[in-house]
C-alpha cells in the first residue's frame, strides 16, 4: 500500500494525445463507446482496435499499462466468454458433451462479447492514462455547465471530484500511519477469522474518520478564508481552448463512425 | 540487557529502482535505564530509526536485537515489540475507543491480559500520566483537550509496561505547559520504573537537560554519539547539519568571546549559572 497506488494511473507526457482538449477527449471517449457497440461483424472490430493502437502509438503509452488496465477484469472476461459459449442458443453444433453444447453461433457470440468488453476497457483507460485527473475534472465541468439551466451543480461536482482525488493519497498515508501506531500497541490485523479481522479494523477506521472530518473542516475553513463562494463568477487559471488538433481528432472519429456503420450494416 | 544495533541499514522500497536509503550503517548499543536523545535534521532518518527499534520496520541490512530478541525473526519480533513501547508523533490521532480507560486498555489486552487486569493497568497508567481516573476514565477520548489527549495516548503505551520507551517528538505541537508536563512525566517515569527512554526531539535544550547520551543522525548516518557536553561542543559541525546547540551553550560561547573564562561543556542554564557564580 502507499505511494505506488495511483488513481486512474495517469501517465504524464507531452504527446498530441496528452495535449488534446479534455472536453474533446471526453466526447471522443463517449463516441468511442458508441462506436464499439455499433460494430456488427467480427472483422469490423479491427477498426476500433486500430484506433486504440493508433492512440497508444501516438501517446507513447507503454503496452504494459494497457495490459494492467485489463488485469482487474480478466476474470470477468473469462466468465463472460464461458457464459456466452455455453448458453447461447444456436443450430450448427461444433462440440457436444453431456449437457454442454458449443455451437458456431455461441462461439461467435462469446468471441464477440469478449472483444467488445476488451476494447471498451482498453479504449476508455486511454483517457485516464493520458489526462491528469485535474484537467479531466476541468473538462467535465465545462461539458456539464450547460446543465446549470436545470440547476445541475456542475462546478460543485467538479470541485468535489478534485478534492476527493487530492485527498486519496493523503488518506492512504494516514491509514499507514494509524496502522503502524496501533501495531505498536500490539494490534494484529492479519490473523483470526473474518469477523475478528473486521473488528480489528475499528482501531484504524475510527481515527481515520475523525481525521478525515478534521481535514474537511480545516479545508472548508481555508477555502472560506480565501473567499471561495462557489462557481458563480469564478474565472479560471487554465482557460480551455479548442485547437486544430481537436478538429482533426473529431474528424478521425467521424470517419471511423462512417466506416463502422457502413461495414457493419450494409451487406455486399 | 540492552538494545544492540549493528550496522543497521534501511531502504524504503528496497529492491526497486526508486529505493531510498533512509538509514545507513548505524551501530550503537542502548543500555538499560539510559536516557538517549536522538537529534537530526528533518529527513535524517530519526523516525525510521525509531520504527526499526520495535520491529515495525525490519532492517534491510544489519540487525536490531532487543534483550536477545532479533527483530528479523518473526516470533522474536513479537517479543521485541512488547519490550519496546513506541510513541509516534501526534499519538493522540490513534485514540479510537468510547472511553479513555478502554482506549488505554487496548494495548494490555493485545498483550493477552484479562479484561480486569487490562483495566487495572489502564487506571494505573492514567494516574501515572496525571489524568485522574475518577475524572477521566469514563470520558470519551475525543472530549479531552489537546494536552490531555497526548497524555492519554502516552498512557496507552505505558499501560503495556514497556522496558524501553521510544518517543518520536513527544512534545511536538504542545504549549510550554504541555511540554513541561510531558518532560516531567518522563523524568518521573525513569525514577519510578527505571525504564530506558529513547527520545527524538527538535529542542536542543530539552535534549541537553534530560539525555545522558545524544545520537546525532545526518542523512541516515550516525554522525555523532556522546554526552551532551561532548556533542554540543561541536557547534560548527552541528550547524552544518542544520542543527543548533542549547541556548546555554550559545550564551556561554558569546560570553567566552567577550573574554569571560568559562569551562567547556556547558549545555544547561544551571551549569552556566554555577560557572558564572563559582568565582565569587
Amino acid at each position: 500500500m502507499g505511494a505506488k497506488m495511483t488513481l486512474g494511473q495517469f501517465l504524464p507526457g507531452d504527446s498530441p494525445v496528452h495535449r488534446l482538449d479534455p472536453r474533446t477527449k471526453i466526447l471522443l471517449m463517449v463516441a468511442y463507446i458508441v462506436l464499439v457497440f455499433l460494430v456488427g461483424r467480427l472483422p469490423v472490430f479491427l477498426l476500433p482496435a486500430a484506433f486504440v493502437v493508433g492512440v497508444v502509438l501516438l501517446a507513447r503509452v507503454p503496452l504494459r499499462y494497457l495490459g494492467s488496465s485489463v488485469r482487474p477484469i480478466r476474470w470477468l472476461l473469462v466468465f463472460m466468454f464461458i457464459i456466452n459459449l455455453f448458453f447461447t442458443q444456436g443450430r450448427t453444433v461444433l462440440v457436444e458433451w453431456w449437457i454442454f453444447r458449443i455451437t458456431q453461433e455461441s462461439l461467435r457470440q462469446a468471441v464477440f462479447i469478449t472483444l467488445r468488453l476488451l476494447l471498451l476497457v482498453m479504449g476508455t483507460s486511454l483517457l485516464t492514462l493520458t489526462t491528469s485527473p485535474i484537467v479531466l475534472t476541468d473538462g467535465l465541468e465545462r461539458l456539464l455547465k450547460p446543465l446549470a439551466v436545470f440547476r445541475f451543480p456542475a462546478h460543485e461536482l467538479a470541485m468535489m471530484m478534485t478534492i476527493a482525488l487530492r485527498f486519496i493519497p493523503l488518506l492512504m498515508e494516514e491509514v499507514e500511519r494509524i496502522q503502524k501506531a496501533q501495531m505498536a500497541r500490539g494490534a494484529d490485523f492479519t490473523s483470526g477469522n473474518l469477523i475478528v479481522r473486521a473488528r480489528s479494523m475499528i482501531p484504524i477506521l475510527v481515527p481515520l474518520f475523525v481525521s478525515a472530518f478534521r481535514r474537511a473542516d480545516e479545508l472548508a475553513m481555508a477555502m472560506e478564508s480565501r473567499c471561495y463562494h462557489g462557481g458563480e463568477g469564478r474565472t479560471r487559471m487554465r482557460e480551455l481552448h479548442l485547437h486544430r488538433r481537436d478538429l482533426v481528432a473529431a474528424a478521425v472519429m467521424a470517419a471511423l463512425f462512417a466506416a463502422v456503420i457502413l461495414l457493419s450494416r450494409v451487406s455486399f | 540487557m540492552s538494545i544492540l544495533i549493528e550496522q543497521l541499514t534501511y531502504a524504503y522500497m528496497a529492491g526497486s529502482a526508486e529505493a531510498v536509503t533512509a538509514l545507513a550503517d548505524v551501530s550503537l548499543t542502548i543500555g538499560e535505564g539510559e536516557f538517549l536523545g536522538v537529534i537530526g535534521h528533518t529527513g535524517s532518518g530519526k523516525s525510521t530509526f525509531m520504527q526499526l527499534l520495535n520491529g515495525l520496520l525490519l532492517p534491510t541490512g544489519g540487525s536490531v536485537v532487543v534483550d536477545g530478541f532479533d527483530t528479523r525473526d518473526k516470533k522474536q519480533c513479537r517479543s521485541a515489540r512488547a519490550l519496546v513501547g513506541l510513541v509516534f508523533q501526534y499519538p493522540e490521532y490513534q485514540l479510537f475507543e468510547e472511553t479513555v480507560a478502554r482506549d488505554v486498555a487496548f494495548g494490555p489486552k493485545n498483550l493477552g491480559l484479562s479484561e480486569e487486569e487490562a483495566r487495572a493497568r489502564a487506571l494505573e497508567a492514567l494516574t501515572l500520566v496525571g489524568l485522574d481516573p475518577a475524572r477521566f476514565a469514563e470520558k470519551s477520548p475525543f472530549d479531552l483537550s489537546g494536552g490531555e489527549k497526548r497524555r492519554a495516548a502516552l498512557a496507552g503505551i505505558l499501560a503495556m509496561r514497556p522496558k524501553y520507551l521510544a518517543l518520536d517528538e513527544p512534545m511536538a505541537g504542545l504549549d510550554p505547559r504541555g511540554r513541561r508536563q510531558v518532560l516531567a512525566l518522563l523524568q518521573q517515569l525513569r525514577q519510578e520504573t527505571g525504564c530506558t527512554i529513547i527520545m527524538v526531539s527538535h529542542s536542543m535544550d530539552d535534549v541537553a537537560r534530560y539525555a545522558e547520551r545524544i545520537a546525532v543522525l545526518d542523512h541516515g548516518r550516525l554522525a555523532m554519539l556522546g554526552t551532551p557536553a561532548a556533542v554540543f561542543s561541536e557547534m560548527e559541525t552541528l550547524r552544518d547539519m542544520g542543527l543548533s546547540v542549547p541556548q546555554a551553550t550559545t550564551l556561554a560561547a558569546l560570553l567566552r568571546a567577550r573574554g569571560l573564562a568559562l569551562p567547556a561543556g556547558i549545555v544547561r542554564m544551571d551549569q552556566l549559572r554555577d560557572a558564572l557564580t563559582a568565582g565569587r
